[in-house]
Order: structure tokens, then C-alpha cells, then sequence
């Protein structure tokens, strides 16, 4: 095994063993990006110049001490560019660091480089990356998820050994389920979004997207915690989750929806989640059914309120304080409808236009009014299910990736494949998507574990046990495989 | 739900965004997709519901003292036009 394939507790043990140096875990790394990025394309930018790598650490001991990580494109790295998979950012050099960063930076951690996204986080496939789609490391004819498919892809082909993403409905857990990797939302508020270029303010949460589930867990009590800097991060303390991981499965109530199980889903993904359930019911756990009725109005309360948010958030872009400015204008007018759009693509002009409409005089109590009821209702559906239950568990994704180019032309059919993930945003509790299946095409199939408000221990505990008694999480990508000395 | 070329070219305005006439007809036609599937929402009962999420967050806001923050050179380093220590903006009247 090449030390760029390692999970970041089994690197940490080789470097405080000296069995390696953080140095030849970084090449070997760097080696693989070399060897497989033109073809998975899953950098935007990669970091080679030694001074902005090095080692920045005060907390020795750390298990993050010179691993190298990828981070998503829309969080935001002091002097490196972050162009949030847009035109309108491409040259945008942040003057300071996300508050993650700088969390991680503290722990000695190394930025190996920015991974692709769909622009603005808005996409399920990263496909609507200004600059390149994304491929999946398990068959290059198919979409890796999004829209954090770039870190999702970066990890299941071994180029860094964890990565970061960010997730608005499903844009971490979705390509961790696509990619056959782990990725974790936290509950909303448990990590700052300080330093996250803003899509959806009241869904947007930073998580981590790694090999395994004690690396999610690494992970997340490095980057978790209060921040002054961001109003709406909570000040209820992080909890011992790495060392607290191992959990006896009898006293856990699972929570299965009927909803999620229903037309739509794929027979290999229904097979594939339902096999997992048995093993943590072999393990002691109790299944309970639990009716979620507000389910199918998740799609739509999801994409109106994400979308009247976005077009908030990103009127900022209007060529004036930082970004793209279009050369083709004579006024102050024009030069903000030309530079917005220039600097934006499609999916995101979309979301703009279905935003501002929603909000526009005569139709916001009839489109984001009732959206934002909806919305209460479904979080109010899960927190009755919580009473009974200590975590929900469901399928990730509705199907296994799909191909590139498969869902581009019909936004609706790609909006669709966010269907099981929208829910943990709209209702704020944290979520993790583990590898639990494949396919009969050899594609990964992911199980999603839902928990309540700032519950994260408990369902990487769960995760954890899961995974304890199988080896899903060791299966590899065939490109992640070949010969990297 | 149906979304007219005229209602797309004023929430085009509304959102200072720039489209032409074959991106008019695309968004009328794809908006009104999407919209058409939003109607779903109708079947919904939501009356009387709070349209205000109910979380165990509070909004946390610092002291109010002052702190280093930007400076001038490092706000405007990455704007497209800057002058004199500001911004630079297309002229506004004749």
C-alpha cells in the first residue's frame, strides 16, 4: 500500500513512529495528483510551492500534524485562490482565512490544493463547474455527486488523505455516496461558516469528507466549536467524539421511513441499505418504522428557499468590491447586468432568476411564505420520529452516480437526486453518508444515518459500528489502484 | 405554473442580470417546469403553521469593541478598478 492511501489515523501512527516523515506522505500524495488528476480532474488548484505547504503547527500531537488535505473551492484560503467553481471568482485571492483553516492550520494540517465544485455549490453532479466537470474515480463515464464531487473524488482516488466540502442539501453526503467515501453535515451551527462563500445561509455547513469514520470524527473536533465570527455558530460545547466512538448497539433505536423507501429508488441501493440495517441489527440495534409524511414536499421547499437565499447572497457579485467586472458597458447599470451575466453560468443565473421570483411583490407569500412553513412542518415531522428513535437511517441517493451529461438539460431530474438528503438541512440535524453497498455495475452505494440537533456522537457511533463489521470503506477506486511507488 | 417572456425579463431586472433573447424563452420554459413541480407545495395544508424554524440556536453576537480588521490596501486588493484608496465605478450620470 502506497502511504498516500492511508486514513489519517493509520498515517498519524506511521509518522509518530517514524516509520515515514510527513514530508514522504505529502510526495506520495503529490505523486498520485500527478499520476491521475488530468484524468479525474477532481483540483482546481494545486498547491507546489513548498512555502505555502509547510507545516504550520502549535498544537503537537495532533493526528492532523502533516496530513495533507484537499479543501472545497468556495472556503476561502488566505492567499490562495478560491473561486467557488465560478468565472466571476476566478482571480479572487482571499486576504484572510475561513475559520476552519485556520482551525486546521492550528493542528498542523497541509492544504494540498482547492478541489472542484459546481459552481456556487449549486449542482448535484459538479458538472456546472465553470471550468471542468469532475469524474468519478469508480468509472469515468459517470459524475462523481456535487456539488463538493471535487473532494469526494479527491479522496476516493487517494490524492490527499481527507478533504473538506460544504453542504446546502446533500453537497457532501450525495458524492461521499457517489464516491463510496464518508462524508459528514454537521447539525447546523456546530461548525463556523466563517470564510464560506455563501449559497444558502440557513442550510450552508462545512464538513469532512474522508477514508473512514474515525477520520470523519478527526475531522470534525478539529473544525468544530464556537466562533465569534459567525453569528449563528452555537455555543454548545463539542464533546470527546474520537475516543468515545465504540457504542453498544442495544441501545440504539433505528429509525426507518417508509418514505424513503418508496417509488424511485433503485432496486441495488434498496437492497444494498437494507442489508446494512441487518448488520446493525445483528449488532443489537432496534429497527422501529417511523412515518416522515412531509417527505415528498422536501424538493421543492428546499429549492425555494435555497434559491431566494442565493439570490440575496450573491447580489453581492456585482463587479465593484472584488471578482469579475465586464469591460462591455458605458454606466453603472449596465456594468452590473453585464458582469453578472458574463461571470455566472447557467445553473447559477437559474437559481438567481427562481429566487428573485420568489421573493418578488405578489408571490412571496404564495412560493417562499409557504415554503418557509413547509419547512418547519418537516423539521417538526423529525423531531416527533427523535422522540422514538436515536437516529433515522435511509439511503443517500435514490440511484448509483449517474453519467456525465446525463441530467444537465433537465433540472428538475437533477434536482430530484437531492431527494433523501434536503431534509437534515431544512431541519438543521446533522447527517453522515457511509459506503454500505455496491452495485451490480461495481458503482458505491451509500447509507445515510440522520441524528438529532448536535447529536453527532451518536451517529458516528453507529457509523462506526457499522463499519466495524464490514469493509465497504476498504474497497478502492480501480484509478486509485495502479503503481505509485 | 407559467412564466411569461415578460415576467422573466423583469425578474431578470430585478436581479441586475443581463439576458438576451434566447435565454428569455429558455428561462420561461424551464422556469415554468420548475414552478410547475413547486405547485406540488399547494396539496400541502401549512395553514396556521409558524413560518419561523424552531431551533435550540440563539443569535450570538460578540461585544462590541473594536478589533484589527482589514485594512484598506488588503480590501481593495482584489477589486477590478480601484483609485485614491476606493473603489472605481463606471460613471453613474452624465
Amino acid at each position: 500500500m502506497s502511504l498516500n492511501q492511508l486514513t489519517i489515523h493509520d498515517a498519524a501512527d506511521g509518522i509518530a513512529n517514524a516509520a515515514f516523515s510527513s514530508q514522504e506522505l505529502l510526495e506520495a500524495v503529490h505523486r498520485q495528483i500527478a499520476r491521475v488528476d488530468d484524468t479525474v480532474q477532481a483540483y482546481h488548484t494545486v498547491l507546489t510551492d513548498p512555502a505555502k505547504t509547510s507545516v504550520l503547527s502549535d498544537k503537537a500531537g495532533s493526528l492532523l500534524q502533516g496530513i495533507p488535505l484537499g479543501v472545497k473551492d468556495n472556503i476561502c484560503t488566505e492567499g490562495v485562490v478560491t473561486t467557488c467553481g465560478s468565472k466571476m471568482l476566478e482571480n479572487f485571492v482571499p486576504p484572510y482565512n475561513a475559520t476552519v483553516m485556520t482551525r486546521l492550520e492550528e493542528h498542523g494540517a497541509v492544504l494540498v490544493g482547492k478541489t472542484n465544485m459546481d459552481e456556487f455549490a449549486m449542482g448535484s453532479s459538479t458538472e456546472h463547474s465553470a471550468f471542468q466537470p469532475t469524474r468519478n474515480p469508480w468509472d469515468l463515464g459517470r459524475i462523481p455527486g456535487g456539488s463538493s464531487g471535487g473532494s469526494a473524488a479527491a479522496v476516493a482516488a487517494h490524492e490527499c488523505i481527507a478533504a473538506l466540502g460544504s453542504d446546502t442539501g446533500g453537497s457532501i453526503r450525495q458524492p461521499a455516496a457517489c464516491c463510496g467515501v464518508v462524508g459528514m453535515k454537521p447539525t447546523y451551527g456546530r461548525v463556523s461558516r466563517y470564510g464560506l462563500i455563501a449559497y444558502a445561509s440557513s442550510l450552508d455547513q462545512i464538513g469532512p469528507l474522508t477514508k473512514d469514520v474515525t477520520d470523519a470524527a478527526i475531522m470534525l473536533e478539529a473544525i468544530a466549536g464556537h466562533d465569534p465570527k459567525d453569528s449563528t455558530s452555537a455555543t454548545i460545547p463539542v464533546p470527546t467524539i474520537v475516543k468515545a466512538l465504540h457504542r453498544d448497539m442495544s441501545e440504539i433505536r433505528i429509525g426507518i421511513p417508509d418514505e424513503y423507501f418508496a417509488e424511485g429508488l433503485d432496486s441495488d441501493v434498496n437492497d444494498g441499505v437494507r442489508a446494512a440495517l441487518q448488520v446493525l441489527i445483528s449488532r443489537g440495534a432496534k429497527p422501529q418504522a417511523v412515518s416522515l409524511l412531509t417527505t415528498p414536499y422536501g424538493i421543492a421547499t428546499y429549492y425555494l428557499i435555497a434559491t431566494a437565499e442565493a439570490s440575496s447572497n450573491l447580489a453581492r457579485y456585482d463587479g465593484v468590491k472584488y471578482g469579475y467586472r465586464s469591460s462591455q458597458s458605458q454606466d453603472l447599470l449596465e456594468m452590473y447586468c453585464q458582469t453578472r451575466k458574463e461571470g455566472f453560468g447557467r445553473e447559477t443565473q437559474r437559481r438567481i432568476m427562481l429566487g428573485t421570483y420568489a421573493l418578488s411583490a405578489g408571490y412571496y407569500d404564495a412560493y417562499y411564505g409557504k415554503a418557509q412553513q413547509a419547512r418547519e412542518m418537516i423539521r417538526s415531522d423529525f423531531e416527533t420520529a427523535f422522540q422514538e428513535v436515536d437516529v433515522i437511517v435511509t439511503p443517500t441517493m435514490p440511484t448509483p452516480a449517474f453519467r456525465l451529461g446525463e441530467k444537465t438539460d433537465d433540472p428538475v431530474q437533477m434536482y430530484l437526486s437531492d431527494i433523501y438528503t434536503i431534509s437534515a438541512n431544512l431541519g438543521g440535524f446533522p447527517a453522515i453518508s457511509i459506503p454500505c453497498a455496491m452495485s451490480r455495475d461495481g458503482l458505491p452505494i451509500g447509507m445515510q444515518i440522520m441524528g438529532r440537533w448536535f447529536d453527532e456522537l451518536t451517529l458516528l457511533q453507529v457509523a462506526f459500528a457499522f463499519e466495524q463489521e464490514t469493509d465497504w470503506h476498504l474497497k478502492r477506486a480501480p484509478i486509485s489502484e495502479d503503481s505509485n511507488g | 405554473m407559467k412564466i411569461s417572456k415578460d415576467e422573466v425579463q423583469h425578474v431578470a431586472k430585478l436581479a441586475r442580470l443581463g439576458i438576451d433573447e434566447s435565454e428569455t424563452e429558455l428561462f420561461s420554459t424551464q422556469l415554468s417546469q420548475i414552478l410547475t413541480y413547486f405547485d406540488e407545495l399547494n396539496k400541502m395544508d401549512t395553514q396556521g403553521r409558524s413560518p419561523s424554524l424552531s431551533t435550540p440556536l440563539h443569535n450570538g453576537l460578540r461585544e462590541d469593541t473594536l478589533e484589527v480588521s482589514l485594512s484598506r490596501e488588503r480590501a481593495l486588493m482584489n477589486a477590478p478598478e480601484a483609485a485614491d484608496g476606493h473603489f472605481q465605478v463606471p460613471k453613474i450620470m452624465d
